[in-house]
Order: C-alpha cells, then structure tokens, then sequence
C-alpha cells in the first residue's frame, strides 16, 4: 500500500504511508515526542490500547480513536481540546447487527477485493474481509 | 524507500501532520483498521482529482494539510489470525 500512494503522482504529495518493522516499546521514544496525531482506531471491547494514548498525549499530540476505555477517560480529563473520539461504545457495539455493514466498509472492502489497485489479496486475508462485520 | 534520499523531499514537513498507529500486530487484526483509514482518505483525495481535474498538491489546494502517516509492528511467533 505504501508503494501503490508513493507511486500515484495525483497525490502523492499529499498522502504518504511509512511502515516501521519490528516495532517494540524500546524504539517508542522515537517516535513519541515527534507526532501530531495519535490514531488509537480499536474495537471497543475488543482489545485495549492500554497506556500508550497516554504517553503519547502528555508529550503533546492530538489524540483521535474510537470510543474505548483509555480513550474515554482520557476525554473526561482533558476534553475535547486535544481528544476527538468517535464512533460507538461498547454497549452500541452489543446492540447493533454485527452482520450489517456500513456503505463506507462495503465500498473500501470492494476496492481491496475487486478493483485490486493494491495488489493480490492473500487468500487469508480475503477471507477476513469477507466475513469482517460491521 | 530505504535509502531513498529523495522520499519526502517533496513535503514541506513544518506544515505536515504526522499520524501514528503504533501497535504490536495481534490475531484480532486491528491494523487492519488503519488501513481502512487510509484507503478512505485516498478515495476521498482520488474522487476530488476526478471532480476538479487538478493534481492533488500543496499549491492547487491550500486548504487541505499534507499528511504522512507511520504504521509500526511486530507480531509474536505463533500468531494467527482469527476469523
């Protein structure tokens, strides 16, 4: 994906993607003092982002995810001046049909899957796509 | 890109946001998220070439904020994916 963004003249001056291998916490000070925008994008209930929204926030960056735990009490803190949240709770999450899709999630599964401008989908993967919900 | 003095060279990185997504990759794949972040601002950025006809730069479109974003990870041996 990073080399089909840095390869599109339309705009590549625009939007950019790095991958960092082999990322561990003992390479975070690298990066933590130098972002502008910590993306905490999680499912609610799911998985927890822990203490890293923290670290990031208290050195300065902006901090946009979805409305999990860390997340929300760091909201409730600090408010909406550096946290912007969005998305469901967990609770909507338990209420809502899992196997509805949203038009945005259709529609960038269909570019993946079937217009292929990222390459080959691993078989694996297509499978994950296929049966993600919501 | 490793190596590639002249990646970025383009941006005028005072006035770039730079984004994170900084994870250890699990088996509930939620790198996958981010991804699907990107590909929206990339539809969003193609469908705005398809409706002006202009190259998406700094110079034709003032308004909008240059943006390099990082994805960085490692998974534990053994992983897999879950579906």
């Amino acid at each position: 994906m990073s080399n089909v963004l840095a390869a599109d003249d339309d705009t590549n001056k625009m939007l950019q993607m790095i991958f960092l291998p082999n990322y561990t916490t003992s390479k975070e000070y690298l990066y933590i003092c130098s972002l502008d925008v910590n993306v905490q994008l999680i499912l609610p209930g799911k998985q927890s982002c822990a203490t890293q929204p923290l670290k990031f926030t208290m050195n300065g960056s902006l901090l946009l995810g979805s409305r999990d735990a860390t997340n929300m009490r760091i909201d409730n803190l600090l408010g909406k001046d550096v946290v912007v949240l969005f998305g469901m709770t967990y609770y909507d999450h338990l209420q809502c049909d899992n196997n509805k899709r949203s038009p945005l999630v259709e529609k960038i599964t269909n570019v993946i899957l079937n217009d292929k401008i990222f390459g080959n989908v691993d078989p694996l993967l297509k499978d994950y796509f296929e049966q993600m919900p919501t | 890109m490793k190596g590639d003095n002249t990646f970025l060279s383009d941006f005028d990185l005072k006035s770039t946001i730079f984004e994170a997504y900084l994870k250890r990759v699990t088996p509930g794949g939620r790198h996958v998220i981010l991804l699907f972040y990107v590909i929206s601002k990339y539809l969003e950025l193609k469908k705005l070439v398809k409706d002006t006809g202009k190259k998406i730069t700094p110079e034709n479109f003032p308004h909008l904020v240059p943006r390099v974003i990082f994805m960085g990870g490692m998974s534990r041996p053994g992983d897999k994916l879950i579906l």
